[in-house]
């Protein structure tokens, strides 16, 4: 009988465990951590049955959180047409004309990433220069920030539309040109959504799960279904919560607390949209945008709405989490939990707040008061935070006060860390390396903060730190096998590091 | 007698005395059989035809192909033992036989719209039960853009018209306290448009009439949830205001008040009234754009002629269209417009009808709204009417009987003059909504 099934030894094992300690190596049995320590010890488990492995001086961590994910959606873009480097109509037709003939007749095509701004006619294809791609298939083009899209005939056709519909584009016969906005666009994401198969969606979502176990990542937090997604995502999920090679943690995006009862989930929401987002303008903010002089972006809740949703399900014992990006729409979450709470105290709740981009330094006291968890994004900084970024030219000098990562852990507050795929890919040593090197210095956090982010921070935002999120006796063991220690090497240098192992309760789901 | 029936309201299906055969047909046989189904008293050109259901540049080619095709039908026919053809045939033009005997829903669905009686309710409880979905749902041919324009455009005409006998049925239901039937018929109307939030606060208020507080509150958060998860935005304030009545327990049934059994509804055709002085600045608002064709009628206000009026909108429309569109108007409509009106006499067979004077009425009414709607063909066109209060009984029958079917699409109707509490007014108000517009 095997003592132990899997034993890692001549490492640097980064426990993140309440003293940071180090150790050597880690025993592994029945999918947990048996033992680990420095030295010699771990030899008088080695025998023929048990998996050995010389880690050669390499990192060990916890197996990373993302802690918000849209993975169903993320699945689904994977096994789109990729149009953001589409400049011209012409230029769709042949990339569209390209994926019909690899694709069987029938099968929907769709194209993600399509940005009228950047294209030569500025403007969405209409269905007539679509049907000139295939009629074999059903075509639907995405904008980039998915509130506008075209579709070609057969699509259209195949649909059931109410005409009445606000937002169908007209040509001059006025029968519908394929290109649709507002009200429309979103009903037939819905159809769409609707038709897609599970099995697709089963595809999709297992190549998205192997990029991100090649990222080191063992648990996802996946902020599934409602409006701009499609609450099949979540079904899927909550169907398949069992098939995954690594943990999926469903963050049904509803306010229909029964429904998330009915399911017998412990949490409600993701990203429930307060407001929208700073590359779109509608994120909302309390002073004008930069670059739109009276925009002050968009709230989407009236007060009471958010004060009686989060209060029904604060009731009935869920945990909370929503989008709030803007200062207007943070303030305005702030209000409602400190309603629900105030007419129902409650302990260790971890409502949290997703995103929290552009937080006051009394909201970041508030939130702490409240005991909120704040999920962040640290990479939205590597790719909008330099000067004459998006956040520069969208906030001007408020950039500065973008993301406070470290204003925040030192008011006392938990950051979990994710990536908001595929707004940004699943990687979070990017994360990492981005909260290490904060553009506004004075919000980096040291490398081992950052680490917390992206593991134990991350299981206590889903009240998992008992399991997971360190490497500790008796939790799982998912590990992660880094070329190069983030501790001991320049800060510069962590987004280099290569992801060399992935391991999940034990199971080496990936070695490179 | 044999029987082909062609459905085509909802998943396309043709039987033929009383056996599926949309197995034996191609695609494309289906196509031409719907689209001939739709308009079958009609002749169609053969090269239409071709054209529509094949590659035009090669019309030698999809003439062939539109031969083989009829051939093909023809034959599945003979095989079966009927000696009449399906077809009336000849190198130019094809058309069903009359003699055939052909039953098509789409066609049963337009008779019974265009029918007089076509607001009874057991016509328009027949006509929602004939639509069992989308016009050709689900239907497509690839390579026939033609086809592909002409289904978009009756699938939307099929599902207006469906949507305006389920308005009429639920406002009928509703003003007889049927509300469990006026339930029925709203989520009809949500199953075409979920997003519809005037459809929510209709079904709240007819459960708040059913005294079911739990329910009308069940289906405020189904707007809710339905608003929020798919458009992102919160319901509309009457909407939210009767969510607080409710929970307040502020707001209890209440009788329906009940005018001659139907309840003022507010006509999708534009009413409007304003006095002379107004009139210019009127127009400048609803027809800034200059978009509408304006016709201009006034009655004969210092004695009562009857039809006067209607005589006076026949006029202005043969004046102002082309002959050749006035002549494809069928002849027996001008046959019955001819009994009033002396110069629809041109287009008509000069017969004398001798028909009672109630008869004259249906006969008149529905050959004139047929014209209009024909004619007007759904452009935008503003009627204005000088000295309203003058206008004779008839007439005024006739402005309420299209005010109240609204099958002629985009007309806007203006009434010109200087008493609004005036009898024909308040007749026209007692029914319909109308925009005041006095300086």
């Amino acid at each position: 009988m095997k003592d132990v099934d899997l034993i890692l030894y001549n490492g640097n094992i980064v426990t993140i465990d309440s003293s940071n300690s180090i150790f050597d190596w880690i025993l592994i049995k029945d999918g947990k951590i048996f033992d680990l320590g420095k030295g010699n010890k771990y030899k008088k488990y080695l025998n023929d049955n048990v998996e050995a492995i010389d880690i050669e001086g390499k990192a060990v961590l916890p197996g990373f959180y993302d802690s918000h994910v849209h993975l169903v959606q993320t699945g689904l873009n994977l096994l789109s047409v990729d149009l953001s480097d589409v400049r011209s109509i012409s230029e769709l037709q042949e990339t569209i004309s390209k994926r019909a003939k690899e694709t069987p007749k029938g099968q929907l095509i769709r194209g993600v990433g399509y940005d009228d701004f950047r294209i030569k006619e500025g403007r969405m294809p209409t269905r007539y220069e679509l049907d000139k791609c295939t009629t074999n298939h059903s075509v639907w083009i995405n904008r980039v920030e998915y509130h506008i899209s075209s579709l070609n005939s057969k699509a259209l056709n195949s649909l059931n539309i109410p005409f009445d519909l606000e937002g169908i584009i007209r040509d001059e016969r006025n029968l519908p040109d394929g290109r649709l906005v507002g009200n429309a666009s979103a009903y037939i994401r819905g159809q769409i959504f609707n038709r897609i198969s599970n099995k697709r969606r089963k595809k999709g979502v297992f190549k998205a799960i192997d990029l991100a176990i090649k990222k080191g990542v063992t648990t996802i937090g996946a902020l599934e279904g409602g409006f701009s997604f499609h609450n099949k995502d979540a079904e899927f999920i909550i169907d398949n919560k069992n098939a995954f090679p690594i943990d999926v943690n469903l963050f049904y995006q509803t306010i229909d607390v029964e429904r998330v009862l009915k399911n017998r989930l412990n949490r409600i929401g993701g990203c429930i949209f307060l407001d929208g987002s700073f590359g779109s303008r509608n994120a909302a903010l309390s002073q004008d945008y930069s670059d739109d002089e009276g925009n002050k972006g968009k709230l989407f809740f009236k007060q009471e709405e958010l004060n009686n949703f989060v209060l029904k399900a604060h009731k009935n014992n869920l945990q909370i989490t929503v989008h709030a990006i803007g200062d207007r729409a943070i303030e305005q979450i702030l209000l409602a939990y400190e309603y629900a709470l105030g007419e129902y105290p409650r302990i260790d709740h971890r409502h949290r707040i997703e995103h929290f981009e552009l937080p006051s330094d009394e909201h970041i006291e508030r939130a702490k008061k409240l005991g909120l968890v704040l999920s962040m994004q640290p990479a939205y900084e590597h790719y909008w935070g330099e000067e004459g970024d998006l956040y520069d030219r969208r906030l001007g000098d408020r950039r500065k006060t973008s993301n406070p990562l470290k204003k925040i852990l030192d008011n006392g507050l938990l950051i979990a860390g994710g990536s908001d795929s595929d707004v940004t890919a699943i990687d979070p040593l990017l994360g990492i390396y981005t909260a290490v090197n904060h553009p506004n210095k004075e919000y980096s956090l040291d490398v081992l903060e950052a680490i917390k982010l992206f593991t134990i921070n991350g299981a206590y935002a889903v009240f998992e730190e008992d399991i997971k999120g360190s490497i500790e006796k008796g939790k799982y063991g998912d590990l992660v096998i880094l070329d190069k220690n983030p501790l001991k090497i320049d800060k510069k240098e962590i987004k280099n590091i290569e992801v060399v192992g992935t391991i999940k309760e034990g199971n080496i789901l990936y070695i490179k | 007698m044999a029987k082909l029936e062609i459905y085509l309201l909802g998943r396309v299906e043709i039987l033929w005395q009383g056996e599926s055969i949309i197995d034996k047909l191609s695609h494309k046989l289906i196509g031409i059989l719907s689209y001939m189904a739709v308009n079958r008293e009609n002749s169609f050109s053969r090269n239409k035809i071709a054209n529509i259901f094949w590659d035009s540049s090669d019309s030698n080619s999809s003439r062939y192909n539109l031969r083989y095709n009829i051939w093909s039908l023809r034959k599945l026919f003979k095989d079966n033992n009927i000696k009449q053809d399906i077809f009336i045939a000849d190198k130019e033009s094809i058309r069903f036989n009359e003699e055939f005997n052909i039953y098509v829903d789409a066609e049963d669905f337009q008779n019974r719209l265009d029918n007089f009686r076509a607001d009874s309710i057991d016509n328009l409880e027949h006509i929602r039960n004939l639509y069992k979905g989308e016009f050709l749902e689900g239907f497509y041919i690839k390579d026939s853009s033609q086809f592909n324009d002409w289904l978009f455009y009756e699938r939307e005409r099929f599902q207006r018209d469906y949507i305006n006998v389920l308005a009429k049925l639920q406002e009928y239901y509703k003003s007889t306290e049927r509300y469990q039937k006026a339930i029925e018929i709203l989520e009809n109307m949500i199953n075409i448009n979920p997003l519809k939030e005037e459809l929510y606060l209709e079904l709240i208020k007819t459960y708040i009439q059913l005294d079911n507080r739990d329910l009308a509150l069940h289906h405020y958060n189904r707007c809710c949830t339905v608003l929020r998860e798919e458009l992102n935005v919160s319901p509309m304030e009457e909407i939210k205001n009767i969510y607080k009545k409710i929970k307040k327990g502020e707001i209890k049934p209440k009788k329906e008040k009940k005018v001659s059994n139907i309840r003022k509804k507010e006509s999708k055709l534009n009413l409007y009234y304003t006095d002379k002085s107004g009139l210019e600045d009127l127009l400048n608002r609803i027809n800034e754009s200059k978009d509408k064709e304006v016709i201009y009628t006034s009655t004969y206000p210092v004695g009562n002629i009857e039809y006067y009026w209607i005589s006076e909108i026949i006029d202005k429309i043969i004046e102002k269209h082309k002959e050749e569109s006035l002549k494809e108007f069928r002849r027996n409509y001008w046959n019955d417009l001819s009994m009033i009106n002396s110069m629809a006499m041109e287009y008509s067979d000069n017969i004398l009808l001798n028909i009672s004077n109630e008869i004259i009425n249906n006969k008149v009414f529905k050959a004139l709204e047929i014209l209009m709607k024909e004619i007007f063909n759904n452009k935008k066109v503003l009627i204005i009417i000088n000295h309203f209060n003058g206008i004779d009984k008839k007439s005024l029958e006739f402005i309420k009987y299209i005010l109240y079917r609204e099958n002629i699409k985009n007309i806007s109707i203006i009434l010109i003059d200087k008493d609004k509490d005036h009898e024909n007014m308040k007749e026209i108000r007692k029914y319909f909504k109308i925009e005041y517009f006095i300086k």
